[in-house]
């Protein structure tokens, strides 16, 4: 609630507001009056200014975005090979070689496994004949 | 009871209107930011924003033009803040006390009574003054309810809160004032 000491207060300010407005100059009043006829006098100027005003933000926003963008993006994913690795291609052929020769000579591991395994003599140290050998 | 506004013939177009609105605008802009060209603009932008809404129906255009120039008055404050929080060595305040404290650069020459203009002149500059020291909402319910005359419910509408909060403020700027400006006491 306003005491009436405020309301006093605020009524002898507004009558000194409405004497000050009274009294503004001529110059200010034709400045007001050019920059009103100046601006209704582009019906589009709302919407240009508007859009005069958004242009900064807008810039600053989108390269705020792309720059988020950039950052929270995962790396770079490396794809595997089409093809196999090395290793696996070399045993995928050694099989593929092992299993080829089984199928062309089976007689040969037939008669591999009938004969008696023979004394390969690497058990005994091996003798030189020295008057040969010199 | 506080004065409204002098009553204007109701604007038939937003031209007539910004005629019949621009000079207490400026003058309420002026006191609110002190300074002669930054009010000028203030009231600029706040007419080119309400050119926006001149589809609405006129009896609209009042409460939602002084809430845009509220807007911008506001823009204003925040700007000076920062710029006196940033580059406060750099950038002079707009305006010093000291720069209008007679007031006598704004004082017509033809006016009939120079001593009532000039008392008028101080004391609107020791009010800009402390209004500028005032709490955001404060100010800006004086500035609508005192010196621009809008009622309770268009001061509310302008400031996009209730009655009981327009009181509020306004008591406490009130208050406040009281203890600064001397003629207040």
């Amino acid at each position: 609630m306003i005491s009436p000491r405020d309301q006093h207060n605020a009524e002898c300010t507004q009558a000194q507001f409405e004497r000050h407005c009274a009294a503004l100059d001529a110059g200010t009043r034709q400045a007001l009056r050019a920059r009103r006829r100046a601006l209704l006098a582009s019906p589009s100027s709302s919407a240009q200014g508007a859009w005069r005003r958004l242009l900064p933000a807008g810039a600053m926003a989108t390269m705020m975005a792309i720059a988020g963008a950039l950052w929270l993006a995962p790396p770079p994913v490396q794809t595997p090979p089409a093809t196999y690795p090395v290793s696996t291609q070399a045993a995928l052929a050694m099989a593929e070689e092992s299993a080829q020769t089984l199928d062309d000579d089976p007689d040969f591991y037939l008669w591999l496994a009938s004969e008696p395994i023979a004394d390969s003599g690497f058990d005994a140290a091996p003798q030189f004949d020295k008057e040969r050998t010199l | 009871m506080l004065d409204a506004a002098p009553a204007a013939v109701a604007a038939r177009s937003l031209d007539e209107f910004f005629a019949q609105t621009e000079v207490r605008a400026f003058c309420l802009a002026n006191v609110a930011l002190g300074d002669r060209e930054e009010a000028l603009d203030c009231v600029q932008d706040a007419m080119e924003r309400m050119l926006g809404y001149r589809d609405r129906p006129a009896s609209e255009w009042t409460p939602l033009f002084w809430s845009i120039l509220r807007r911008r008055l506001t823009d204003r404050y925040r700007r000076r803040a920062v710029q006196q929080r940033l580059l406060g060595w750099l950038v002079r305040p707009a305006n010093d006390q000291d720069d209008a404290a007679d007031g006598l650069d704004a004082v017509p020459d033809s006016a009939p009574d120079p001593m009532q203009r000039l008392d008028d002149e101080r004391a609107m500059t020791r009010l800009s003054h402390a209004l500028r020291h005032l709490p955001t909402r404060q100010r800006e319910a004086f500035l609508l309810r005192v010196l621009q005359g809008l009622d309770v419910a268009s001061t509310a509408q302008a400031m996009g809160c209730g009655d009981g909060s327009v009181k509020t403020h306004l008591s406490r700027a009130m208050a406040t004032l009281r203890t600064q400006l001397e003629d207040w006491r």
